[in-house]
This record gives structure tokens, C-alpha cells and sequence, in this order.
């Protein structure tokens, strides 16, 4: 088998499994079946807590290992909390916090 | 729940303003993320047509980084689909919160194939500060302009690859912050639970990051989150139902 084959059949698994990881949910309730009330309750539970794991997830860097970008990335994020607390503009807290942070890895 | 049909007719104009600025941040993440993908891609020995057909076909920032060694040394197809399997089962999760939202789509099998952990970011704000979800037609614009961002980043990194005359580091902090932003709108609207499970959630964050590295935390967190935050809510929901 040539391997530019194998590459494009690499590339269709990765697609493949993916795809059917994100319709997963959709197979099982998406159809007639309703959810049954439980689920719902913790399925409209989840996104709060899934995006907390998700702001670990994009610090899990900064969290695990002590580096130079560590303090930087506390601070624009505590920021980002206060900014937005206070004006409640979303485009604004992201812009903000960013800028702050690309100041601060660069003069930290 | 019954099918409420409501739904404010936007303009196209109108549908693609709002779909840009709910995206917008995600653009930011997308681009830059998307360069250093095709810079990798490059630098591995693939042309930027590779970058155009994973982006395309697969659709999954965190995994194609991962595929690239493994296209490289030519892995065999199980190891690519036990290695997917791996990095990309916390989606399963995802679809979770849209079930019933996704059935008043024409566009559903897109939505589904589109779902990535930024798309679903951006949507769960969508639904957060529109519960009635009045302007659901502009979902599958957001989707398809996240997938377009992510697309052209790739394809730009892999075409001038380490020649990006601009020091542009930090600049991907922009899909952090747009986390902690969703996240604190979703806590200040219903603190009772949101503030709970999102403690829930980022607490067995870190302690499963010390606990199994930052490779391979993400799925064990994912399923001690939804134990717990599910078996909060469901306890909550009872009380309420006490009280009523």
C-alpha cells in the first residue's frame, strides 16, 4: 500500500472516530426517545462544570509546572472575572485580558 | 419540553453580524492555533494540502496536533483510532446539552460534525443569555465560521510556515479568556447550581491534572465532573420539588 494512502486512511479514521464520538448523544436521544428527566437535569447541569474543566484545561501548563507565564496567565484571568463582572461585555473582558496578558509575559 | 417555535427572523445581514461577534474570539483562538497547526504539519513533511483536508475532514484542534507524528511514522489505522478515541471522547459529553436544540436544525448533521470544544463554548453562551433560543438560525453561521477560521489558520500556517514576521505569542490566551467569560456569565445566572458544579468541575480539574499528567487528565476529569455535578443537580432538583 503506497503511504500517501495510509496517510489519507489515517486522516479518514481520526475523522471517522471523531464523528462518531460527537453524535454519540444525538443517536441515543436525539431521535423519538425523550431524555429521560434525569439526564436532562444533569445533562443542563454539565456545561457550567464542563467549562471550568475547560479553563484548567487551557492553564494545565501554567498549573502543573511553575514557569514564566504561570503568574502572568493567574493574573489575566482574575482580570478577565473583574472586567467582566464590571462592564458585562464579553468582546471587551477577552480583548482586555488578552492585551494584559501579552504585556505581561513579555515584561514578567 | 414542548418545540417552542419562536424565533426572531434576523436579516442575513443581521444573522451574520450577531454569528461574527459571537465567533469572534473563537477567531482569535482559531487563527493563531491554527498557524502553529500548519507549521507543524509543514515541518513534519506534509504540504499545505494536508492542512486543508485534516481541518476539513476531522475538525479537532487538540487531535490534529496529535496525528501529526502519527501520520509521519505511518501508525497503523487502530492505533489512529484508539489514539482518537482517546483524545476526542470527552465530545461525547458535548452533544449532551444540545439534544433537543439541535432537532429544530436543518443544518443538525453539520452542527454535530462541527461540535468542538470551542464551537460548544460559544453555543452554551448563545443559550445562556437566549434560553428561548429565538436565534438559533445563527448557530450553524457560528459554526461554520469557527470551522472556516480554523481552516485558514492552518492552511496560512502551513504555507509560510516559521515566516510570521510578528511575535504574536500569548495572543491564543484570547480562548481562555472566552471560557472564564462564558463561565462567569453562566455562574451569575443561576449561582445555586452553576456555582457549585463549576467548583465541582475545576476542583477535580487540578487535582486529576497532578494526579494523571496533562495528557491524560481530561477524560477522568470529564467523568468524575459529571458524577458529581450530575448527582448535585439531581439532589437540588428534588428539594426544589419538596419546597414547591
Amino acid at each position: 500500500m503506497s503511504s500517501t494512502l495510509h496517510t489519507v486512511l489515517l486522516v479518514l479514521v481520526a475523522a471517522v472516530v471523531t464523528l462518531i464520538l460527537r453524535a454519540l448523544p444525538f443517536v441515543i436521544f436525539g431521535g423519538k426517545r425523550k431524555m429521560p428527566a434525569k439526564i436532562k437535569i444533569v445533562a443542563d447541569s454539565l456545561p457550567p462544570a464542563v467549562m471550568a474543566v475547560l479553563v484548567v484545561f487551557c492553564l494545565k501548563g501554567d498549573i502543573i509546572t511553575y514557569g514564566t507565564t504561570t503568574v502572568p496567565a493567574l493574573i489575566s484571568c482574575t482580570f478577565v472575572v473583574l472586567v467582566h463582572l464590571w462592564k458585562k461585555n464579553t468582546l471587551l473582558s477577552i480583548f482586555l485580558g488578552t492585551v494584559l496578558y501579552m504585556v505581561l509575559i513579555r515584561v514578567m | 419540553m414542548t418545540h417552542r417555535q419562536k424565533r426572531v427572523r434576523i436579516g442575513s445581514m443581521g444573522k451574520i453580524k450577531y454569528a461574527f461577534v459571537k465567533s469572534f474570539p473563537v477567531m482569535c483562538g482559531y487563527i493563531f492555533l491554527g498557524i502553529a497547526f500548519g507549521v507543524v504539519l509543514t515541518d513534519a513533511g506534509f504540504n499545505p494540502l494536508w492542512a486543508l483536508f485534516m481541518s476539513g475532514a476531522v475538525y479537532a484542534g487538540s487531535m490534529q496536533f496529535v496525528m501529526v507524528p502519527l501520520m509521519a511514522t505511518g501508525a497503523s489505522l487502530v492505533t489512529m483510532a484508539v489514539t482518537t478515541l482517546f483524545v476526542n471522547v470527552r465530545h461525547v459529553f458535548y452533544g449532551l446539552s444540545f439534544t433537543e436544540s439541535f432537532k429544530k436544525l436543518k443544518s443538525k448533521p453539520y452542527m454535530i460534525f462541527g461540535l468542538t470544544d470551542e464551537t460548544y463554548s460559544v453555543l452554551c453562551g448563545c443559550k445562556n443569555e437566549d434560553p428561548d433560543e429565538e436565534k438559533i438560525d445563527t448557530w450553524p453561521l457560528i459554526t461554520l465560521f469557527d470551522q472556516l477560521y480554523w481552516v485558514t489558520g492552518s492552511i496560512l500556517g502551513a504555507i509560510l510556515g516559521s515566516f510570521i514576521p510578528w511575535d504574536l505569542t500569548g495572543i491564543d490566551f484570547s480562548m481562555t479568556a472566552l471560557f472564564v467569560v462564558i463561565l462567569v456569565d453562566q455562574i451569575r445566572k443561576n449561582v445555586r447550581i452553576a456555582g457549585p458544579t463549576a467548583l465541582m468541575g475545576g476542583i477535580s480539574a487540578v487535582i486529576c491534572l497532578f494526579i494523571f499528567g496533562t495528557d491524560k487528565f481530561l477524560l477522568p476529569t470529564l467523568i468524575i465532573t459529571v458524577l458529581l455535578s450530575g448527582t448535585f443537580s439531581v439532589v437540588m432538583a428534588g428539594k426544589g420539588a419538596q419546597h414547591e
